[in-house]
């Protein structure tokens, strides 16, 4: 037991100084943190002054008040120089001017004269032009009615002559259609006529058959010869009987009554396969003779 | 929020609840690193004893001198002598008695010996529970601290008009501390119950083996 509890104590003693180890370390590595670089020192500009004498300065400004001076009355006798030039300048311009009016009266003299003289010949050149239009407008006006009354001519006789001619060529033309209409219609109609004579043909042979099958249904025993009579037959396509009538009667109901039973049972009765020529059997009417 | 971000700040900054929530941690990690070491010794000092014993039990004649040594003992033996001792007690006690039969003797020793096998075991498997659960509860233990930490520094940062990512940083960082720590006491906690668990059942083996043994010698023993 003794033992016991010194092992319980070194191991708890172990396990606090295992996790103090492992708290230092963690605080130790945990303390890199970026330090902050210190501010750089900022450049500041210097004034330069320099120390001057006082008395210097003042000799210096009455030297500069000299000078002044000197370009004052310099600048007054230049001014005074140019006026008495501006006057000369104005006298010697008034001369001028007057000598320049002379000159222009003299040229506007010339000039009137000269006007004159051109109004003149312009009238004679405008006069002289005037009876040359006339005439060549008389001339001109002739030539053109006369141009113009052959043309006319002309376009008149063409026209009549296109005329007759497209006449003449619609006449030929509704003959001709006219002579074409009547042969296509000849060949129809004999078309016509030989699908007809055709058809009739296979009908004729469908009702043959038709006639022997009904035949072959029918039960002769104990009738009298000769008997016959009218039936009409309605059908679907295949040949299914729908309907058989008796139209015309042969006069012994028992021939009547078991023809149209030879008719029911003969069904389906052989009819042409094509549609066209069905139609045209879909309803038959026919004289019933065994 | 100050520029150190040391392990220390970053513990003493987070609200009471996580503190608390790491204050636990730490606890659960110390003890738990403590049982670690003293089992650790506890089961070496098991498997020591056990395979002394077999030796000396194997290499002796008769088993009568044997058990005065260990009987001798100052203190109580453990392991495998303790089941010695009390099988051998057992039958020895059965032997004096002439009317019981020899075979009833044996079947006494060997119940004997069972029971003091499991509270060998029981010692064994003391505490290696709370490693199991230090193991398994810890992580959520340090999540909830985190999770708590985090929900604190989202609040922190509604109140602000222009969230930046280092006005979350630092809480967030505060709070993960408290997994770290969670995990840190999980990790070593687990692979010691696996391993230990591992010991007690192979020592268990060997003390069902020994008892087998020993109770086979007993019935020649009652036999002669």
């Amino acid at each position: 037991m003794q033992a016991t509890w010194g092992w319980t104590a070194r191991s708890i003693v172990l396990s606090i100084l295992l996790h103090l180890s492992i708290g230092v370390v963690l605080i130790y590595s945990f303390d890199f943190t970026p330090k902050p670089t210190p501010p750089q020192k900022p450049i500041v500009n210097i004034v330069k002054a320099a120390a001057v004498d006082k008395k210097q300065v003042e000799l210096e400004l009455a030297r500069l008040k000299r000078q002044e001076d000197e370009k004052i009355a310099k600048a007054i006798e230049r001014q005074k120089n140019l006026e008495k030039q501006a006057d000369a300048a104005k006298k010697r311009r008034q001369q001028e001017e007057k000598r320049l009016d002379d000159i222009k009266k003299q040229k506007a003299q010339e000039e009137a004269q000269i006007k004159k003289l051109a109004l003149e010949k312009k009238r004679k050149q405008a006069a002289e032009q005037k009876k040359k239009d006339d005439e060549r407008k008389r001339k001109q006006a002739a030539e053109q009615k006369k141009k113009d009354d052959e043309r006319k001519r002309k376009q008149a006789a063409e026209q009549k002559k296109k005329d007759d001619e497209r006449k003449r060529k619609q006449a030929a033309e509704k003959k001709r259609l006219a002579q074409e209409k009547a042969l296509q219609d000849q060949l129809d109609a004999e078309l016509k006529a030989a699908q007809q004579a055709r058809d009739n043909a296979i009908l004729a042979k469908y009702m043959n058959l038709i006639q022997n099958d009904i035949s072959n249904n029918f039960n002769l025993s104990g009738l009298p010869q000769g008997l016959s009579c009218v039936i009409l037959i309605r059908m679907l396509e295949g040949g299914n009987v729908v309907e058989a009538v008796i139209v015309k009667s042969s006069g012994n109901d028992l021939f009547d009554r078991r023809a149209q039973k030879a008719v029911y049972s003969a069904s389906p009765l052989p009819v042409p396969s094509e549609p066209r020529l069905f139609e045209q059997m879909r309803n038959i009417r026919f004289t019933f003779k065994p | 929020m100050t520029a150190d971000h040391s392990f220390i700040d970053l513990i003493l900054n987070a609200s009471l609840l996580v503190k608390f929530v790491m204050l636990i941690l730490v606890m659960a990690s110390l003890v738990s690193w403590a049982m670690i070491f003293n089992k650790r010794r506890l089961l070496k000092h098991a498997k020591n004893e056990a395979d002394l014993f077999e030796e000396r039990f194997w290499s002796v004649e008769d088993l009568n001198p044997l058990y005065t040594r260990v009987s001798a003992k100052y203190y109580a033996p453990s392991g495998m002598e303790n089941i010695f001792e009390a099988g051998f007690k057992e039958f020895a006690r059965s032997q004096k008695q002439d009317n019981i039969d020899p075979e009833a003797g044996v079947d006494n020793a060997q119940r004997a010996m069972r029971i003091a096998m499991n509270k060998e075991v029981d010692d064994l498997e003391t505490n290696l529970s709370f490693l199991a659960t230090v193991g398994s509860t810890s992580p959520y233990i340090g999540l909830f601290g985190t999770v708590w930490g985090i929900m604190n520094s989202f609040q922190a940062l509604g109140g602000v008009q222009q969230a930046t990512i280092a006005m979350v940083a630092p809480g967030i960082s505060e709070a993960l501390i408290a997994t770290a720590m969670g995990l840190f006491a999980a990790i070593p906690a687990v692979i010691a119950y696996n391993r230990y668990t591992y010991d007690v059942e192979r020592l268990l083996n060997r003390y069902d083996n020994f008892m087998e043994e020993f109770t086979s010698i007993l019935h020649r023993h009652a036999h002669s």
